[in-house]
């Protein structure tokens, strides 16, 4: 079993590589979609 | 179950978190952006076969997950093989960006088996529970449990942190130690 601070260490790491992929603008190509997406719920 | 207001807007805001869980799969955004889009497609296509009361985000993530290994995973092959090919008549690689602490970080993540990374990323990044991760992953509880400690074990081995003297000082807690430091020499030279 790893130290907890390790496990603390690497926690925050993965967290940072993963919300940064997470904060990035959506590519249109997913907005196109989304958008048309919700406009199929408001007919 | 009917695409409702509700749904949707569930769908949205699980996007973007999708689309990490897409990128950490591929190790590359351009199939990750594919893989987001037919999944969207996949589950409003198969919305009928959503329970009602059940998590919506697994059941994306479940839907994604399984893209992945049946379709994209081979695609990511063959565009490999031949971006291989090409590059291997390059002269220089391209240069890698960030932080250098990040890039050793993300090249330990991409060299851990499917498995474990996936355990992990989906337990504590995606920050499903376990029972949840076993469920998008078709799997036991303690299997995901397990596949997350080797997964730790095996970056903290990997990036030389095995104990807590090997992560380095905090530089916040450091900056405040030196000043304390410093006001206590100057007080008792008075």
């Amino acid at each position: 079993m790893l130290d907890r601070q390790v496990q603390v260490h690497i926690g925050r790491k993965l967290k940072a590589v993963y919300d940064e992929v997470a904060a990035e603008p959506l590519p249109k190509e997913i907005l196109d979609l989304l958008a048309k997406l919700e406009g199929r719920t408001k007919e | 179950m009917k695409l409702t207001p509700q749904i949707t807007d569930e769908m949205l805001q699980s996007v973007r978190s999708l689309r990490a869980f897409a990128v950490s799969l591929c190790g590359r955004t351009d199939l990750a952006d594919d893989l987001v889009q037919e999944t969207i497609v996949k589950a409003w296509s198969n919305l009928d076969k959503f329970e009602e009361g059940t998590n919506l985000q697994a059941w994306l993530f479940t839907i994604l997950r399984n893209h992945y290994y049946s379709e994209i995973r081979k695609r990511r092959r063959e565009i490999e093989d031949v971006e291989g090919r090409y590059s291997a008549t390059l002269a220089t690689h391209p240069a890698q960006y960030g932080h250098l602490d990040m890039v050793d970080f993300k090249a330990a993540l991409q060299k851990l088996p499917d498995d474990q990374r996936e355990a992990l990323i989906l337990v504590g990044a995606s920050g499903f529970s376990y029972e949840d991760a076993a469920k998008i992953c078709g799997v036991a509880i303690g299997t995901i449990k397990s596949r997350v400690n080797r997964a730790r074990t095996h970056l903290a081995k990997r990036l030389n942190i095995e104990s807590t003297a090997d992560i380095g000082p905090d530089p916040t807690a450091e900056a405040t130690f030196s000043a304390l430091r410093q006001s206590s020499t100057s007080g008792k030279s008075e």
